[in-house]
């Protein structure tokens, strides 16, 4: 092609934007913009029902000072038993919420304190897969029985885990992750290191759906579908066929994922 | 009055500085909404939401970007989600009385234009829909969209260059028939 060939191409490239542009900004030519209609129901849900500040009447003082003496008692109790306990005695670290119908008790022993990533997820695992659950409070990890650091590290992962900070690097990990995924059929050696990669993030996932951060339904339900495409890729390492990744760009394609994960992480940018 | 002081002052509860905030920004958010969902009533709600989000999270801006930056970024959140979960733009007609302002060639061959061209654009992935919108139709930077929907600028202009080939693609179908 000559370059006044690529020059008429270009020119006619334009004409053609150029009408098109023209021909969707007349089809989507916005509307005036209600804007009092709009504010009203604006003001209405920000300011409507805003509140006087909180002012403690003498009806609450009069059992406040009982309550925060049992309170410190308590504090106080709970602490010395600490102090007193044996140090090499077994003692329970994780509690979780009460068994309900759909959350069933989970507690760990000191024994089953999970070193590395990799037993976290032994932890994790007894989570009830793709049940909706209620909010939970993770922090109360750790907080009981003699100081562990492995444990402390799990806590402190726990806790982390809801931040939007935590959730935006988990979220542009994942998008690696899953734009890296193998597109050929024959297993390679990149395998292994993205199943690893793999597991890691599902390892993640799992600690994310039980933070404050999976507690919010939207999010929630991607990191279930997440949780489902990401123990699909951890499933690649050694022997697997072309089925397998379609299955896994099935999953991707079927649940929005990819488009979903961009959303989330737009949010976590917000709320970071 | 700087936004930063009309922020303060909204979070303190004025609502005369939330509405000043929303008078500054609003008409742009809800073009963005209605080119995106070519629909009224899902424009007005993405707007609303759009404001009664951020207003709530207000607290949280650290005001690092523009607060019309921001605003933005919520809007296309809001906007992207109302239409997945809607699937209203199969449904949708194109509106052919629209369409005949487009002032050459007869009207029957704009009408027939438009509709192509409209579902065209809503055959568009997603990304490279909203990147198309944001730059040909607003005329948003290639720095505000890479800004607004966390990508690089690189990308921004990479999915508006593949969004415009598509359509032209379209556009040379419909004259070869």
């Amino acid at each position: 092609m000559t370059s006044r060939d690529g020059e008429r191409t270009s020119m006619e490239e334009e004409r053609m934007d150029e009408t098109i542009r023209q021909t969707l900004a007349a089809s989507r030519r916005p509307p005036e913009p209600p804007l009092d209609a709009m504010w009203a129901r604006i003001e209405e849900r920000v300011f409507g029902d805003a509140k006087p500040p909180l002012v403690l009447h003498t009806r609450t003082s009069r059992w406040l000072t009982p309550t925060l003496a049992a309170a410190a008692a308590l504090v106080f109790g709970v602490g010395l038993g600490w102090y007193a306990a044996p140090r090499n005695v077994v003692t329970p670290i994780v509690t979780l919420p009460a068994p309900t119908a759909a959350t069933p008790q989970r507690t760990a022993s000191a024994e089953s304190i999970p070193s590395n990533t990799e037993n976290a997820k032994t932890v994790t695992s007894t989570r009830p897969s793709r049940v909706a659950e209620p909010a939970r409070d993770t922090r109360s990890i750790a907080t009981a029985g003699t100081p562990d650091p492995a444990a402390a590290r799990l806590a402190s992962q726990f806790n982390d885990a809801g931040s939007g900070s935590e959730m935006s690097r988990y979220l542009a990990q994942t998008t690696v992750l899953l734009a890296s995924l193998p597109s050929d059929h024959a297993a390679t050696a990149a395998d292994t290191a993205v199943a690893t990669r793999a597991g890691e993030l599902l390892t993640q996932t799992h600690l994310l759906l039980d933070s404050r951060a999976g507690s919010d339904p939207t999010l929630h339900r991607l990191l279930e579908d997440l949780e489902l495409v990401l123990a699909q890729v951890a499933r690649l390492r050694g022997q697997r066929n072309g089925t397998d990744l379609q299955l896994i760009h099935q999953t991707l394609t079927a649940h929005d994922v990819l488009p979903r994960v961009h959303d989330a992480t737009i949010e976590a940018s917000i709320t970071d | 009055m700087s936004e930063a002081h009309l922020i303060a002052r909204v979070l303190e509860g004025d609502r005369l500085a939330g509405r000043e905030l929303y008078d500054a920004h609003a008409p742009r958010v809800y073009r963005l909404a209605y080119r995106m969902t070519c629909d009224e009533d899902m424009a007005r709600e993405c707007t609303q939401d759009t404001f009664v989000r951020a207003f709530s999270k207000l607290n949280g801006f650290r005001q690092e970007a523009a607060f019309g930056t921001w605003v933005h970024r919520i809007a296309l959140s809001v906007v992207l989600q109302a239409l997945r979960s809607q699937r209203r733009r199969s449904a949708r007609f194109v509106d052919i009385e629209a369409a005949h302002d487009v002032a050459t060639g007869d009207g029957t061959h704009d009408a027939e234009l438009a509709s192509r061209l409209e579902r065209a654009v809503d055959e568009l992935p997603e990304i490279y829909r909203t990147a198309l919108i944001m730059h040909d139709l607003e005329g948003y930077t290639h720095a505000a969209i890479a800004d607004a929907l966390s990508i690089a600028e690189g990308t921004s202009k990479t999915r508006v260059a593949h969004a415009r080939a598509k359509l032209r693609d379209t556009l040379t179908a419909l004259r070869d028939q």
